[in-house]
Parts: structure tokens; C-alpha cells; sequence
């Protein structure tokens, strides 16, 4: 059970959870809860903040994610561009089924054919870690876009906790005005 | 260079589509150019304006000056465009086949992208109408 709830009046202000098919509902409201209670938010503003808040570090694991699962897809094409490679390199037997149906066996169920796969690259010395450098290579563009959308998520939280520190700064010399 | 025959075609050509004739048709390529409306207002609708007010509300409090009221408005008018501009990220990255090497991804991501650009601008609005809040500005 989570406890620190938005208050019931302030859930049109702040929206419905800005969840994806997949997503962690339980995960997203621990952060807020934990956000909630490290702020103490009382003002409706203090709510908005904090809210913003929980959106930008939830949309920054959300991007870090995607950009890792863009790494992972462009795999396939790691592997093809390794195998088609070697494929043509004269020293070798070559592929009879294709470096394309080569390549698909990496991600097989088969141990043994996955095997084969890891093996005939590490024999040219391509390791695993090598290959998702590659991946990364050949999908550097849309990496580049997810970094770019976590850096402007790490940035806005940097901005929200200025303008939250100036908000309570204000709060606080009015509160000692009223006095 | 075309010759006198292939610009007389294409004259006949030009005259056969000079866009949409139908009521139907005017009002469906009036909608070409639109992406996701976030570049202009929030839609004056009684249901959009009914949950701006109710926010508004929330914002400025029973003691509220009449300064403050039209501040809360604002502050409000921007948290619904930062809300919906939100929810069209949310769809546009769903809508993304991340296991797509191919480079077919990369429009929905330039489109994912630009919408930062609009919440930036959200925020700003958000930030200076909530001065007005606090009598500032």
C-alpha cells in the first residue's frame, strides 16, 4: 500500500499517472510517495512542483530505458554487418544458409546454435561487448535523441528545484512580513 | 526544356487539381499541416474552459485578489498544456518500434524530441503567471 497520496481536489490539476503499456504503476507511486514525503508540499504550487518533479525522473528512466532497448535492436544489425564480413573474407568456409540467417541465429533458443554464432565471431575477435558497441554505432542517431531527452530531463530537474527553493524563499520572507 | 505539347498538357493537368471542390474536402485538407495543436491555444470548449476555471480555483483560494484570480487562470491554462503536451509524448514514444533498425524510427523521434521544445515553453508561462500569484511581476 502506498501511502502519501495527492490530495483527491488536486488529481485534474496533475493528470492520471502518465503510465505505458508495461510500466510499474507500483514503482511510479513509490517515487512520487518518496518525493511527496521528502518535499512536504502544502501549497497547490508545492503539489505542481513536486509532481513535475516525479514526471522528470520518471520520463529520465523512461528514456534511459529506450535508449538502452534501441541499442539491443539494432543488434541484428551488428551481427549481419560482423558476419557478412567475414563471409567475405576469402579464409573462410562460406555461410551456406546466408550471414543474414547467420546473424538470426545469435538470438536463438539453441544454445548450440547461439554457440556456434559467439564462437565463429570470438575467432575474429569480436566480442560480445564489441557487438553492442557496434549496435550502438549503427543506432547512434537515435541514441543521441534519447540522450538529448534525458539531459533536458536532468536539466529541468536542476530548474524545478531552483524555482521550488525561490518559491519557499518567498513563502518564508512573507510569512516573517505577516508576523 | 518541355516541349509546346507537354506544357499544353500540363497546363490541362494544372486546371484539373487545384485542390479540394467539396465542403468535405475544404475542411479536411484545412487539417493537412496539423500535428498535434500544441502551437496554439487550449481548445475553447465549455468542457476545457469548465476544468481550467475548477483549477484556477484550486490555485487562488477564497481570498484571492481579482490580480491573483486572472494569475491562477493562467498558471492553470499552462498546466493543462503541460499535461497534454505530456500525454502526446507518452503515445508518440509508444508508438515507437524500438527493435526497428532500419532508421524508420527516426521521424517519430525528431517529432518526440521537438515536443520538449513546447514544454519549455509551457513551463516559462507557468513560471511567470505564478509570480502573478504571489503579487509579483
Amino acid at each position: 500500500m502506498v501511502k502519501n497520496e495527492i490530495p483527491k481536489q488536486l488529481e485534474s490539476l496533475l493528470g492520471q499517472p502518465p503510465l505505458l503499456d508495461g510500466e510499474d504503476r507500483e514503482a511510479y507511486l513509490a517515487l512520487r510517495s518518496a518525493l511527496i514525503e521528502d518535499r512536504q508540499p502544502t501549497t497547490v504550487m508545492d503539489w505542481i512542483h513536486v509532481h513535475d518533479l516525479v514526471t522528470q525522473l520518471w520520463e529520465e528512466q523512461r528514456f534511459r530505458r529506450a535508449g538502452a532497448a534501441i541499442i539491443r535492436g539494432g543488434m541484428l544489425a551488428a551481427l549481419e554487418y560482423y558476419l557478412e564480413e567475414i563471409d567475405k573474407s576469402a579464409d573462410f568456409p562460406d555461410f551456406s544458409e546466408g550471414f543474414k540467417r547467420k546473424a538470426r541465429q545469435y538470438f536463438s533458443t539453441n544454445q548450440k546454435e547461439r554457440n556456434e554464432v559467439i564462437s565463429l565471431l570470438a575467432r575474429y575477435g569480436i566480442t560480445p561487448s564489441e557487438l553492442l558497441a557496434k549496435a550502438a554505432q549503427l543506432e547512434s542517431s537515435g541514441v543521441l535523441m534519447f540522450e538529448r531527452l534525458v539531459t533536458s530531463r536532468a536539466n529541468g530537474r536542476r530548474m524545478l528545484r531552483k524555482e521550488a527553493e525561490r518559491y519557499a524563499e518567498r513563502q518564508d520572507r512573507d510569512a516573517i512580513a505577516d508576523e | 526544356m518541355a516541349s509546346e505539347k507537354q506544357i499544353a498538357a500540363n497546363r490541362a493537368n494544372a486546371k484539373r487539381s487545384t485542390g479540394p471542390k467539396t465542403a468535405a474536402g475544404k475542411l479536411r485538407s484545412s487539417r493537412n499541416a496539423f500535428r498535434h495543436g500544441l502551437s496554439g491555444p487550449l481548445p475553447s470548449d465549455p468542457a476545457t474552459s469548465a476544468k481550467v476555471d475548477r483549477i484556477a480555483g484550486e490555485i487562488a483560494g477564497d481570498q484571492a485578489s481579482e490580480h491573483q484570480k486572472a494569475a491562477a487562470q493562467d498558471v492553470a491554462c499552462a498546466q493543462m498544456e503541460l499535461l497534454r503536451i505530456r500525454s502526446i509524448r507518452s503515445e508518440r514514444l509508444a508508438k515507437l518500434d524500438l527493435n526497428d533498425s532500419t532508421g524508420g524510427n527516426m521521424p517519430g523521434l525528431k517529432r518526440l524530441v521537438a515536443l520538449d521544445r513546447y514544454e519549455r515553453y509551457a513551463l516559462t508561462k507557468r513560471r511567470r503567471s505564478s509570480r502573478g500569484l504571489r503579487g509579483e511581476g
